[in-house]
């Protein structure tokens, strides 16, 4: 009987550890700007050292460079052709510190919450055909809590 | 007063009349113990003994509220008080609990806006939490919250206990773990 239970116990540690994994987001856009941020790298050693296809990586530096997170100076040092070094710009300095945020975010979301917002908003939906202020219900319910919590924290409600 | 608290009284005042033990549940008992979050949905868990359901409806409908129809074997019910349209899921078999002497007796007794009315005891409200069938991150979250709040004394033989009869004893060691290495 023990044994019983400890299978389906385990089937929902997994899922729950399944659940909670970290997301990563915007993984070649980190990778590129981590790249630039590191070292002197110039075009054809970024695409060497990057992960996927030339064409797509090629792809995504321009489009950072259009929108400001990029610039590609010219180096003079050396002989031969000038070498074009893939730099971050002040932009982008501050891009990649908000996507290393994001992409230590756990996804705190699950099926069932996405169930749960719709339930939420069905409920919204009906408050609104009854002719009540759903916005207005809902500071109701946090003033609700918050006696709630009032009473717990002092043992009396505001 | 509020539309939510005017409507959780009138509900409390038919299951008192008719000496129905109930006690709130869900997001709503949620800033007893944890971190208070936003939610529009009302539970509330009632031990229902035969041959109150019949007369529990007819008692309901008589103090404005609409009533979804349910029997002994559902799970819970809607109640939507009519006036004010404030919706309410009244269970009657609330996940992983079960409404007995032991658990009635650790219900918190809650005033507020001049009226009294019972929230579900923390370790309850913990197994509820995580023996949900449709258990959202949400949900471990919430009961997260309730582990980490050092002001809090939860009785642990009771909590292991309820959560072993729920089959999430595990679960909960996991979850206990969990609070105590991101503390």
């Amino acid at each position: 009987m023990p044994v019983l239970r400890v299978v389906p116990n385990l089937y929902i540690l997994c899922s729950l550890f399944w659940e909670q994994r970290r997301t990563r987001m915007f993984d070649s856009e980190i990778r590129l700007l981590e790249l630039c941020s590191n070292k002197d790298f110039g075009v054809r050693e970024i695409l060497n050292t990057l992960r996927g296809s030339h064409t797509s990586n090629m792809r995504l530096i321009k489009e950072l460079e259009r929108s400001g997170v990029l610039e590609l100076i010219r180096s003079l040092n050396g002989r031969g052709r000038p070498k074009k070094i893939v730099a971050l710009s002040p932009l982008g300095a501050v891009v990649l510190d908000k996507l290393r945020s994001v992409n230590a975010m756990m996804l705190k979301m699950n099926e069932n919450d996405i169930r749960n917002v719709d339930k939420q908003l069905r409920l919204w939906h009906k408050l609104i055909d009854a002719g009540v202020d759903p916005y207005k219900r809902f500071i109701e319910m946090n003033e609700f809590d918050r006696n709630i919590r009032n009473f717990a924290e002092s043992g009396t409600s505001t | 007063m509020t539309a939510i608290s005017e409507t959780l009284r009138n509900l409390v005042q038919v299951l008192e009349r008719l000496h129905v033990d109930y006690m709130l549940i869900g997001g709503h008992a949620l800033p007893m113990y944890g971190r208070p979050r936003s939610t529009i949905d009302i539970d509330i868990a009632i031990a229902m003994k035969l041959p109150q359901p019949m007369q529990l409806e007819a008692e309901l409908e008589n103090a404005g509220f609409q009533v979804s129809s349910f029997s002994e074997e559902t799970a819970y019910f809607v109640v939507t008080d009519t006036k004010a349209f404030v919706e309410v899921e009244v269970w009657l078999r609330p996940d992983g609990i079960t409404i007995d002497a032991e658990c009635l007796s650790r219900r918190k007794k809650v005033k507020i806006e001049d009226f009294d009315f019972w929230i579900i005891g923390p370790e309850d409200f913990i197994v509820n939490k995580l023996s949900r069938r449709d258990r959202r991150v949400q949900d471990e979250v919430d009961v997260l919250s309730v582990l980490r709040n050092t002001r809090l004394k939860l009785d642990i033989p009771y909590l292991h206990k309820i959560a072993e009869r729920a089959g999430i004893l595990l679960l909960l060691r996991a979850f206990e773990k969990k609070a105590r290495v991101s503390d």
